[in-house]
């Protein structure tokens, strides 16, 4: 039995959300960021961090929360690649808790998505633990033109 | 990281425009002056535009944008200086709370992230500076952004 390790968080109050622990290089808390005009409404800060600006998804604003809400003060800073001969690029995701990390086994396998259809575009498969369904990120598709 | 979208090069002279928290800098070549609009004839319309600034005799129609690139109908009391732009097809004025010039920036350029990019959006990139963003545009850009009749310019 294939057994891999996640990062998993709650995108919204919710639903939570899984990224590969390899994946997820660092968190940080309270991080100052600068808003970037006529951006996507899920889209539109920037963090610097490490010299680089790195453009930060808010998941809960993008599945359609309530914009009035307070944003997640976590953002937990991820590295993936297009494909396996790309440079490495980062992107930041805002969390409103510390994610926990996990073991995910194959017969966890959940054939279906949440019920958003956000999730066909941007997820790589689901799995299911005692607390229901946990969509695992594609992070070059939440990261990519027009999500 | 993301090698493809950066450039190490100093970037050259540019001027900034200042307003509400945003900073949009222009290439020096395309900035005709930077003027003052304490003149009672630079808040009246002029073509399409909510203010004007008289330049070597002729007058130029200035345009005043939000922190989040809203096209605004009247000039705030807090706008009183203006940067203007030459672009291919005429001359135009962007309000802002403050105008300046600098040096060569020794700071890389980064592109905007893929996923913030809109296609029709005016900013080229950016630069961090001093703990903050400078977004980089130009002058042929900014004008057809603000040509664009579903922006709602104020007529």
């Amino acid at each position: 039995m294939n057994e891999f390790r996640v990062c998993v968080f709650h995108a919204s109050p919710t639903q939570r959300v899984a990224v590969g622990e390899a994946e997820f290089l660092h968190l940080v808390s309270g991080g100052a960021t600068h808003p970037v005009p006529l951006a996507p409404a899920h889209c539109r800060e920037i963090l610097q961090w490490g010299g680089e600006a790195i453009p930060v998804v808010d998941l809960a604003h993008w599945l359609g929360g309530d914009e009035s809400g307070s944003p997640g003060d976590y953002l937990g800073i991820v590295g993936y690649q297009r494909h396996p001969e790309a440079p490495f690029q980062l992107g930041a995701l805002r969390m409103a808790r510390a994610p926990e990390k996990a073991t995910v086994s194959d017969h966890q396998a959940h054939n279906s998505f949440p019920r958003d259809p956000l999730w066909k575009r941007i997820a790589l498969c689901c799995y299911e633990d005692e607390q229901g369904a946990v969509p695992v990120l594609d992070l070059a598709r939440v990261f990519a033109r027009n999500g | 990281m993301q090698a493809p979208a950066l450039r190490k090069a100093q970037l050259p002279a540019q001027s900034i425009a200042q307003f509400d928290g945003l900073k949009l800098a222009f290439p020096r070549a395309e900035v005709r002056d930077l003027a003052s609009l304490d003149d009672a004839a630079g808040l009246e319309p002029f073509a399409n535009a909510p203010g004007s600034v008289l330049h070597d005799g002729v007058r130029h129609p200035v345009y005043c944008l939000s922190a989040r690139m809203e096209t605004l109908s009247h000039i705030p009391a807090s706008h009183r200086e203006c940067v203007l732009l030459c672009a291919p097809w005429g001359t135009f004025g962007i309000a802002c709370e403050k105008a300046l010039r600098a040096a060569d920036v020794p700071s890389r350029l980064q592109s905007i992230p893929e996923c913030m990019e809109l296609i029709d959006s005016p900013l080229k990139g950016l630069v961090p500076c001093e703990g903050d963003l400078v977004f980089l545009t130009n002058a042929a850009r900014l004008a057809n952004f603000l040509m664009v009749p579903e922006r709602g310019l104020p007529s």
